[in-house]
This record gives C-alpha cells, sequence and structure tokens, in this order.
C-alpha cells in the first residue's frame, strides 16, 4: 500500500505514525512544505516568551523519528490533484501516486481587507517564519497593535505581554473570545487583561494602516475615529483552509474538504483530516471545521489512518475545547458552552475572584461547559461531554452542587452505578 | 511484563499517605494540593476513592501533547512528562478525559503518575494495602474498564488497571 500525506502539521504527523504502526510494510510519505521538521504552530507562543528554543517546537523532539519509522518526509508542497491517476502534482519535485491520500493542509490566516495590510511592520503570528520576525522587532516596551482577539490572538497577547510589548488589542466584535466563551467570562477575562495592562477596543473595526515615516512606526486609523501609534501590527482575526490546490478537483469543498463520519471526503480514496477538514458539529450538526483545536486535529489524523488502513473507525466527537491562560487567569471552555435548545443550565458567576462556571445539559446529558479561574479536573468534563454519558438523578446532584464535579463523576464511574 | 497500580477502594481510610508521598515526590513538599493521586470522600464520608492516571494505552495527553513532551515508559509503561519540554499550553488537561493530568502554576508545567519509575511512592505507604502494585496481567474487571464502556472512549484503549 502506499499512502501519500500532504501536510506535516499535528494532523499529518499524527496520521503518518497511526499508519505505521497499522502496515508495518506500508509505502508512507509525509509532503511538508517548510524546511527542518515538523513543528507545532501552538507552541509558537511559546518560542516568542523565549520558554522554549526552536527545537522545543518540534512536533517530535527526536530527530531521527521519521527515518526510524521509515516515513518518508518530502520537502515540497502540493499544487495539484490528478484524481483520475491518483498522483499529487508538486510544485518542485516530480508527481507522487497515491492509493490513499490524506489532505491535512490545516489552515492559514486570514488576511486583514484593510489598506496598509502588506506593510512589512504588519504580520501575523502563524508560522515559524512570523516568529523568528516578531521576536526580531520586540523590544521590551515596544507598541504592538493587535487585531483580533479570538483565542489565538488572545493567546499571542499573553505572549506579546511576557515579553514586555505595550499592547491594544483592536475586535470587531462586542467582545473578546466571542467564539469561546459568553459575555459573562468574557468580561472577567477582558477586565483581568485590563489589570494586566491591555487595552481593549471592542466594537471597533481598523479602516486603514499608515506609516508615519517609510518603514518606520505606524498608525493604525479606527472606523470610530481613534489613531493608535504602533511599531508594529499582528494580525489575528481568523484563519480558513488550506485547500487551493484542491480546487477545481471534483472534491466538494463547503470552507474545507467535506468528510464524512471515517473522515473520506467525496472522493473514496482521499480522505481529509485538522483544520482544513469540515464536518458536522456533535451538537449544532452544522458543518464546521473547529479551526485552531489541536485534540481535534490530532484525533482526526489518528482515526482517518485508522479508517485509510482498512479499520472502520468513526469519528464522533466533533466539538470544540480550549483553554486559555491569560496572566494565570486559566479559561477552558467545551462542547455546547452556549447551550442547546431546550436544554437547561446551571452557573456560578464570582466576579470579585474572577471565577465562574457553567454547565450546559441536554436532558441528563452533559453536552456544554465554561470555566474560568480553575484547572483541575478540567479533563473530566471532557469525558463527559464526548461519553454522552447519561447521569441520570447526578445531574440533579451536579446542577445542585457544580464544584463537587469530580465527586459526582466518581459515583457515576462506579462499577455498578445505577441511573 | 508491565505491572500496574491496583487500587482498591474498599481498604481506603483516606489517610492521605498517599498524597504526602506522591506530592513529595512530585514537588518535593508535602503538599496533598499537588498530588498526582487524590483521595474522594463521597456519600457523606462513606465511600472513599483514591483516583489516579490508570496509563491508558492510547493516552490521549500523550498523542495531543504538540511537542512530545510526554513519553510512554516502556519498562513501566507509565506515560510521563518531560518538564524540561513541556511548555505548559495544558491542552493535555483538557484533551485526558478522566481529569488525570493536571497544570502545575507554580512550575509551569503538567503534573500526572509516573508510577514513580516502577517503585510508586504512594503504594510504598499505603498501610492498608489500597494501593498495591501488582503484575498487570492479573487484573481483570476494573473501573476504568466500566467507565471507558460507558464513555465509547474506545474501550480497548482504557486502561485496565483500577479496581
Ligand atoms: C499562535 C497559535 C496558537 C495556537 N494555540 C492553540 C492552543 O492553545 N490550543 C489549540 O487547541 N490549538 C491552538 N492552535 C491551533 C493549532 O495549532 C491547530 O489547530 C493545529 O496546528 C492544526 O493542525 P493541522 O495539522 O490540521 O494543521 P497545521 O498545523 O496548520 O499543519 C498543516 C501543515 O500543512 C502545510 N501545508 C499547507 N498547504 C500545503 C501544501 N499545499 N502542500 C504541503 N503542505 C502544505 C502547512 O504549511 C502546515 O505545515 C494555535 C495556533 C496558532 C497559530
Amino acid at each position: 500500500m502506499s499512502y501519500v500525506i500532504i501536510g506535516a502539521g499535528p494532523a499529518g504527523v499524527t496520521a503518518a505514525e497511526t499508519l505505521r504502526k497499522q502496515s508495518p510494510d506500508a509505502k508512507i510519505m509525509l509532503v511538508c512544505d517548510h524546511p527542518g521538521l515538523p513543528y507545532s504552530r501552538m507552541a509558537i507562543p511559546y518560542l516568542l516568551t523565549e520558554k522554549v528554543d526552536e527545537q522545543g517546537i518540534t512536533l517530535r523532539p527526536d530527530e531521527s523519528h521519521f527515518d526510524q519509522l521509515n516515513i518518508t518526509l518530502l520537502h515540497d508542497s502540493a499544487a495539484a490533484l490528478d484524481l483520475g491517476s491518483k498522483t499529487v502534482l508538486l510544485n518542485r519535485g516530480e508527481p507522487i501516486q497515491y492509493q490513499k491520500l490524506l489532505i491535512a493542509s490545516g489552515a492559514k490566516p486570514r488576511q486583514l481587507p484593510t489598506p496598509g495590510n502588506s506593510l512589512p511592520q504588519v504580520q501575523n503570528c502563524w508560522t515559524l517564519e512570523d516568529a523568528r520576525l516578531l521576536i526580531a522587532h520586540l523590544k521590551d516596551g515596544s507598541q504592538v497593535v493587535l487585531i483580533g482577539a479570538g483565542f489565538i490572538g488572545t493567546i499571542i497577547l499573553e505572549a506579546l505581554i511576557e515579553k514586555g510589548a505595550k499592547v491594544t488589542v483592536i475586535e470587531q466584535g462586542e467582545r473578546i473570545v466571542p467564539r469561546m466563551v459568553g459575555p459573562e467570562p468574557s468580561a472577567l477575562i477582558r477586565n483581568w487583561c485590563e489589570q494586566n495592562g491591555v487595552v481593549f477596543y471592542t466594537s471597533s473595526v481598523v479602516e486603514e494602516i499608515t506609516e508615519v515615516e517609510e518603514g518606520g512606526s505606524l498608525l493604525v486609523h479606527l472606523r470610530e475615529g481613534e489613531v493608535i501609534p504602533a511599531e508594529r501590527v499582528v494580525v489575528a482575526t481568523g484563519a480558513e483552509p488550506n485547500c487551493s490546490f484542491v480546487e477545481g478537483s471534483a472534491i466538494q469543498m463547503e470552507g474545507g474538504i467535506v468528510v464524512d463520519s471515517h473522515l473520506r471526503s467525496s472522493n473514496p480514496d482521499i480522505y481529509a483530516a485538522g483544520d482544513v477538514a469540515v464536518a458536522p458539529d456533535s451538537f449544532s450538526h452544522q458543518l464546521v471545521s473547529h479551526h485552531a483545536i489541536q485534540p481535534l486535529a490530532v484525533e482526526q489524523g489518528r482515526i482517518a489512518a485508522l479508517n485509510m488502513s482498512g479499520k472502520e473507525v468513526e469519528y464522533s466527537s466533533h466539538f470544540a475545547m480550549n483553554i486559555l491562560d491569560t496572566f494565570g487567569l486559566i479559561t477552558a471552555s467545551f462542547g455546547a458552552w452556549e447551550g442547546v435548545e431546550g436544554g437547561d443550565s446551571v452557573e456560578i458567576m464570582d466576579s470579585t475572584h474572577h471565577r465562574y462556571l457553567c454547565y450546559q445539559f441536554d436532558g441528563d446529558r452533559l453536552v456544554g461547559a465554561t470555566t474560568v479561574g480553575r484547572s483541575h479536573d478540567l479533563g473530566i468534563i471532557k469525558g463527559l461531554i464526548q461519553s454522552k454519558a447519561s447521569l441520570g438523578r447526578l445531574k440533579e446532584k451536579l446542577k445542585e452542587q457544580p464544584e463537587r464535579l469530580k465527586e459526582i463523576y466518581l459515583e457515576w464511574s462506579k462499577p455498578g452505578f445505577r441511573i | 511484563m508491565h505491572k500496574a497500580l491496583l487500587i482498591k477502594p474498599v481498604h481506603c481510610t483516606a489517610c492521605q499517605q498517599c498524597e504526602m508521598a506522591c506530592s513529595y515526590m512530585k514537588v518535593g513538599a508535602f503538599n496533598p494540593s499537588k498530588s498526582a493521586i487524590k483521595i474522594f470522600t463521597f456519600d457523606g464520608g462513606g465511600v472513599k476513592v483514591p483516583y489516579t492516571c490508570t496509563q491508558c494505552n492510547e493516552a490521549w495527553c500523550m498523542m495531543v501533547c504538540p511537542v512530545g513532551a510526554i513519553t510512554l515508559n516502556t519498562e513501566t509503561g507509565a506515560k510521563v512528562v518531560t518538564e524540561a519540554r513541556c511548555v505548559g499550553c495544558k491542552v493535555c488537561t483538557i484533551a485526558c478525559p478522566f481529569g488525570t493530568i493536571n497544570y502545575n502554576s507554580d512550575k509551569g508545567v503538567v503534573t500526572k503518575c509516573d508510577l514513580c519509575n516502577g517503585t510508586p511512592a504512594c503504594v510504598e505507604v499505603c498501610p492498608t494495602n489500597a494501593l498495591t502494585y501488582v503484575d498487570a496481567d492479573n487484573l481483570n474487571s476494573d473501573r476504568m474498564q466500566t467507565h471507558a464502556e460507558k464513555s465509547h472512549t474506545s474501550a480497548g484503549e482504557v486502561a485496565h488497571k483500577t479496581l
């Protein structure tokens, strides 16, 4: 069997390893579009803060890892697919043939549709090159404007502040991290960040970025009239799938590559996993990619590989999960944190201590949660949601004592527990 | 053959010796809140359950780690955090469906049970044999297995080492 994987991010690498476990003799080719070893985007903030060096962000620390597994790391990039001859056309080398193909080409940052967006002082924070550029230009006290306060923007914010930058954040939406938490926890995080020196402009749109002098400092003009000076602008306004090389082929796309419950695309020999794939959300049932969620990218890479090697394994837990640390305040959200139709919830707010807890139920099942100000036992929430566990009478107990999740969970998982 | 931690809640008296010993191994201080094993009491104190990582086979924490900081100790079967490599992103703490890997904000890294490299301190101090370290093959039906079945979390992949 010969397998080709396009993209050496967490989804592609996990898939390659899983394929190797399943088929010791198969030919496995992993197409990696950047020099060096596969690395992890989500470790980039820690490279910025110098918690790790460049070696520290590689997905697998051992340099000979891929050789040892007899996985060919091909430094090239996919230009187009020829489904008829089952071939991937590359930008540099000869076309390669596959019997089964996995597209794991991830996502790229959305560009700012604003005049001034291509000035050299305006950048993303998405790749290793971006990180190097940012590190080279950041000094203690640098004035940075960060555009976008989504999950990734806010992670970058934390790293920028730790690096000593003075950061102003511009967010188009009414609140920060709007797709991760609701208005109340969002306000808590905002307040906490403000106490740590961050300035936010929400419901604000950047209209133009201009240079004070060529190559020098910038002015960020808001639609609302404000003009904010900056030495550097970092853009974090969302992501879109990397699938230009699929366009024009017969593969079904809808804001990404549409996959079925076995992560197969509309072509039976082609699978997709990670940020490039779109599947129905476990709760809303709408086709979504859940961009930028590492655990899903890894799980999809693993399950796609199992299916590619002939095991029938269903991918059934497609729901968001995020954990965010802003200056020591830890926020996490899971699944249908906004609630589901006909569902009910329990909520505790303690704004003096920046603590918040909310569980969302559908009948006697936990379907979503938000927590602010706690870092322990969070995995249990994910476990209960993913298992679609019937909590029976324990649901009411959890509603009465939301803080006692772990005890209630243990009671639920006891042998012989009957709902 | 691997050995595994065998937990028998019926023998547990919630004396917390295991938590003390574990935290001493982990952070060099007797501080149950830093322990990787925790005792839970419920039903008004009548039921006591020591709870820790079961070193499940397809460890979610290990798979999801963006920098390969969690690896398998092939001798003990434990999934072990390399603190020098951990960036503290906490993604493992929301991916593990059992909640047995947690963030230590003092150290900026995650902590979990690593079976103390084959001589679990919790077992050494447990006065009632609620915790023992036994040949993994001798274990059959257990709580985690039950959990795995309940939760469809690929039962075969979830550990079977807690009773
Ligand atoms: C700054 C930052 C912080 C983040 N923090 C978190 C976090 O805390 N928690 C979390 O869950 N997620 C986080 N994420 C998101 C997480 O990194 C992604 O969800 C994850 O990387 C997706 O994995 P993937 O394998 O699908 O795609 P990617 O990691 O994007 O990998 C895809 C690879 O394919 C390559 N590629 C693209 N096109 C081609 C082509 N034509 N040919 C060959 N190769 C190609 C890409 O260059 C890339 O190397 C963060 C992301 C960023 C940028």
